[in-house]
């Protein structure tokens, strides 16, 4: 019986010696904070400035803001773009997340990475026309900065959506996956 | 086979009774121990058998037979059991024959090990089980674990495109079936639609499935089935061998290797050790009429195991390492719902390519690594005690197509980046027979801590859970019988931000488990019974998952309110066996669950800056799960087999009266099975068959995005042959899935919203088993 309780005593020790180096190299920590979404790229705020490149009519913005990202609380700003007919206005994107103080500008991102982004608009007007006026080192088009013509009046929407295309962009909106994508109701009055 | 044997021996016993009555004047005995003959541990349940008096009788737990009632004369024993090579011997009994010890060897060969058809009970288990060992192990290696169980009758493959393949069983999937990998309980994110079981199938000697809720003996959740994968263990190790195996499969251009050199030293003859790795390879699978983008994967892994077994105890070290690169096929990433619903309506993928083996955005890499240290200690005449730790680290990335920021070093940052780590710990003690009770008393859990550092979609946690189990087991001639008795609390604490606060969440369950079964066993069937209860505790994504599914395009809310779910669960199987010629097994099943945590849509769809996405939230049903799997073989002409298959699941929502989505259709198979030829133990032997899945029909339409689709008939063919080069035996398969190249989609696997299923897949596989060094290991006898 001594010597059962022997071979115990050294079977045990050896599992405790075992299980302890699997422990050391195993347990070097419990949780960590975990990183605080409001910390991540988040894009919570779309502006888009629109100005009169004839210098005639009054600069005009339109704003989307939704502060605590997707879900909870819905946005907080969804503007109507607000055009004059008969204009040609240079308009120009800016990105931010303002979770950040001061806030993230992402459009710089977004042209630092031009090659793989890429800004589509859709309306179904025949009283307006958009044009992309920026190129990335491709030579393919970006679309933060572009031009848009108004013609008559009327009222419509414009669909904007920023594709993500990683070793995929040709300058076609296809493929990729959507960034961004909001509908303004567009007023040209 | 296994079932033959009982039922043979049941007829020889009825047998002996008859011939002890009539040749009352012999009074001979013969009685000893069966050994094994590296370790010299006796074997319990061989089977001892007189040739000529046709009567044999099992050993017991101490490996001992006694045969009464010989008369004097030259008789031959036959000496079978499972895992050892079977014996016989001839000897002259003039006087009763006490203590004979007989060696048997183990199987060191896979190649001559018996054969075990996916549908074939474990003797000697109560419940009821399937078995993929021997050549279906074989014919399934070089794919997926998920792929490989789909030889299960009633287990189908969740998939996401063609390399994440997740088991579901009766209907059931991810955090609802245990998977126990090396007895350890595999702990990876299981939670996720498309995260797959991060095991290398090639380092499995057999690969076991018990349906439904049959067994306590792992944990309390195991509501929809079991999955033990197992090694071939560190004891049967004889000498110093190995095995190479190969495989090419023809779509997706996929390769994969795998080695194992295993061995027992000379001077320290208790010790054995073992080596395995794998390399595995794919690029972009095509379908019948085009490449899809991004579909490749590569597979690195290895394991390492000493086994040191001395004569009351034995130990074993293991440890593996996993680790993969999958491409999520590039069409199915989507930003919001118009790129769902514009994926949908095209007829062919717009992300087009070629073929290549190169891995992009959106892609997962998992590392898992595992660490065991097992004790058995036979505690003098009390029994065995068991002792496990294991260890498990998982680290998941998922990369995403949507906007990502770079990382210094120019590569994209991960989406979802998860670490987890599990200790898991398991002390059983097995006692030994008392009056026909076999049993096992333990204590098992495991303690847990996940920690994020990409997006949001779980929470970081630290989970301490554990369990009290009892299992009983008594037999007595054609009866057996098992219960079992579980406690379980599961206990944990989460970290999250809400609103810019640091959150802190603390969870508790706790509940009993408990399981019955019967088997008995008639002259040509065998019935099962089997009912229990267990339950489930909610897992943190169903608790807390907040955020954008991009796979799916959803919005999926967690509920912090929900309760754990239970479920009371009834089976019965009829194993059918006549003359070898018709092996015929039936199963009825019922599973209900009161709580089932469900993912159910919501109104109205979130708003965010990415566009409108559908909304899910868990919430707790009824449900009610049943249904029927039947398969049976039979031999048709001469030594021609036809096999047949066919299990049907329904599931119905009793809180809303309508059934619930993502459950498996009715799926019919057949095969033919036919020797060509055989001759100096070299055999080949062909097989022809037939699946027809057919249409889920049991969903509304308008339950999801896209109507399932319709059924479909595969065609697959494969030539097996076992052959002898320069006297060493070598397995090499030729074959192919989808022969007719159909164009079809299936309804388990997400990506069916966007493309076809995979075409015509030549593929060849190869076993080469080889010994190292001249130093075999001799039998004693």
């Amino acid at each position: 019986m001594t010597h059962t309780t022997k071979n115990i005593f050294t079977v045990v020790t050896l599992t405790g010696l075992l299980s302890l180096t699997l422990f050391q190299t195993s347990c070097k920590k419990k949780t960590t904070t975990p990183p605080n979404p409001n910390e991540e790229e988040l894009i919570t705020t779309f502006k888009i400035t629109f100005t009169d490149s004839a210098g005639l009519q009054p600069t005009t913005s339109a704003m989307y803001r939704d502060l605590d990202g997707d879900g909870g609380v819905g946005p907080s700003m969804f503007d109507s773009i607000k055009l004059k007919p008969n204009t040609t206005y240079s308009a120009s994107i800016l990105l931010l997340d303002e979770t950040k103080t001061p806030a993230d500008t992402i459009s710089n991102e977004v042209l630092e990475e031009g090659a793989e982004h890429l800004f589509c608009f859709t309306s179904p007007a025949s009283n307006l026309t958009i044009q992309r006026t920026d190129k990335d080192v491709n030579n393919l088009e970006i679309g933060l900065q572009s031009k848009w013509k108004t013609m008559g009046s009327g009222n419509t929407t414009v669909q904007i959506v920023l594709r993500h295309q990683p070793d995929a962009k040709t300058g076609a909106c296809e493929p990729g996956a959507s960034d961004l994508d909001l509908t303004f109701q567009t007023l040209i009055q | 086979m296994s079932y033959l044997n009982h039922s043979l021996i049941f007829w020889l016993t009825l047998f002996s009774i008859s011939v002890r009555a009539q040749i009352n004047k012999c009074q001979l005995s013969i009685s000893g121990k069966i050994v094994e003959s590296g370790t010299g541990s006796p074997i319990p349940d061989a089977m001892v058998m007189i040739k000529e008096l046709q009567v044999g009788k099992y050993t017991n737990e101490q490996g001992e037979y006694t045969l009464k009632n010989v008369c004097p004369g030259n008789y031959t024993l036959v000496i079978k059991h499972l895992n050892h090579e079977e014996k016989t011997e001839s000897f002259v009994v003039q006087q009763t024959i006490k203590s004979k010890v007989i060696y048997m060897a183990c199987h060191t060969d896979s190649l001559h090990e018996i054969k075990v058809k996916g549908a074939k009970l474990h003797w000697e288990d109560v419940t009821v089980s399937n078995k993929i060992q021997g050549n279906d192990l074989f014919l399934s290696s070089g794919q997926s674990l998920g792929k490989s169980l789909e030889k299960v009758n009633g287990v189908y493959s969740l998939s996401t495109g063609n390399n994440i393949n997740k088991p579901v069983i009766r209907g059931m999937h991810s955090n609802r079936v245990l998977i126990m990998n090396n007895e350890l309980r595999q702990e990876g994110q299981q939670w996720g639609n498309e995260h797959a079981p991060e095991i290398d199938q090639y380092m499995a000697k057999e690969i076991e499935v018990v349906k439904g809720a049959q067994t306590i003996r792992y944990g309390s959740d195991i509501i929809g089935g079991l999955i033990l994968v197992n090694p071939k263990s560190m004891k049967l190790i004889e000498k110093n061998a190995g095995e190479l195996n190969l495989s090419g499969f023809s779509n997706g251009r996929s390769i994969g290797a795998s080695a194992l050199i295993e061995g027992r030293l000379k001077k320290w003859h208790s010790l054995t050790w073992r080596l395995q790795g794998t390399y595995k390879r794919a690029g972009n699978a095509r379908t019948p009429d085009y490449f899809l983008k991004n579909t490749g994967m590569k597979e690195i892994n290895y394991s390492a195991a000493l086994g040191y077994q001395k004569k009351n105890w034995d130990l074993e070290v293991f440890h593996s390492y996993f680790n993969t690169d999958i491409g999520i096929f590039a069409g199915s990433h989507i930003g919001n719902l118009t790129d769902l619903y514009n994926a949908f309506e095209r007829d062919r993928p717009i992300d087009s390519a070629g073929f290549t083996y190169t891995i992009n955005l959106p892609y997962q890499h998992v590392l898992h690594q595992l660490s065991k240290a097992k004790l058995n200690y036979k505690l003098g005449n009390w029994g065995t005690l068991h002792l496990l730790y294991g260890f498990q680290k998982n680290t998941r990335k998922e990369f995403d197509k949507t906007l990502q920021a770079k990382q210094n070093d120019g590569t994209y940052k991960p989406a979802l980046n998860f670490e987890l780590n599990t200790h898991n710990f398991d002390v059983t003690f097995e006692h030994k027979t008392i009056n026909r009770f076999d049993g096992n008393i333990g204590v098992n859990g495991f303690y847990q801590t996940n920690n994020y550092y990409g997006s949001y979609f779980i929470p970081n946690y630290q989970k301490l859970t554990g369990g009290l189990y009892w299992v009983e087991k008594w037999h007595k001639h054609a009866l057996s019988i098992e219960g079992g008795l579980r406690y379980d609390i599961n206990q944990f604490e989460i970290q999250k931000w809400e609103n810019n606060i640091l959150l802190n969440a603390a969870h508790g369950y706790q509940g009993l488990a408990a399981t019955v079964a019967a088997r008995y066993q008639f002259p040509f069937f065998t019935i099962h019974l089997n009912g229990g209860t267990v339950w489930r505790a909610p897992f943190v994504n169903e608790l807390y998952s907040f955020g954008v599914h991009h796979s799916a395009a959803s919005f999926e809310i967690g509920d912090r309110t929900l309760i754990p779910e239970r479920n009371y669960n009834a089976s019965m199987t009829i194993d059918f066996n006549y003359k070898k010629k018709t092996d015929l097994e039936w199963t009825f099943f019922s599973n209900y669950i009161k709580n089932y945590i469900n993912l159910q849509p919501q109104l109205p769809a979130t708003l965010t800056i990415r566009g409108a996405f559908p909304t899910f939230r868990y919430s707790q049903i009824d449900a009610h799960f049943y249904g029927t799997e039947f398969s049976s073989s039979s031999k048709v002409y001469k030594s021609i087999r036809f096999n047949t298959k066919a299990n049907l699941t329904i599931a119905q929502n009793l809180s809303s009266q309508s059934f619930l989505v993502g459950i498996p259709p009715l799926r019919i198979e057949s095969e033919l099975e036919m020797p060509l030829y055989a001759h100096n133990q070299n055999t080949i032997e062909a097989k022809l068959g037939t699946s027809y899945t057919f249409r889920q029909n049991r969903v509304a339409d308008s339950s999801d995005y896209v109507p399932a689709p319709e059924g479909y008939v595969l065609v697959q063919a494969d030539l097996l042959a076992n052959w002898h080069v320069a006297k060493h035996p070598i397995q090499i398969n030729v074959g192919g899935t989808n022969l007719l190249n159909t164009r079809y989609r299936d309804y388990m696997n997400r990506n069916r919203y966007f493309v076809n299923e995979l075409g015509r897949n030549i593929y060849i596989r190869l076993k080469i088993p080889f010994d190292v060094g001249k130093h075999q290991h001799k039998t004693i006898s």
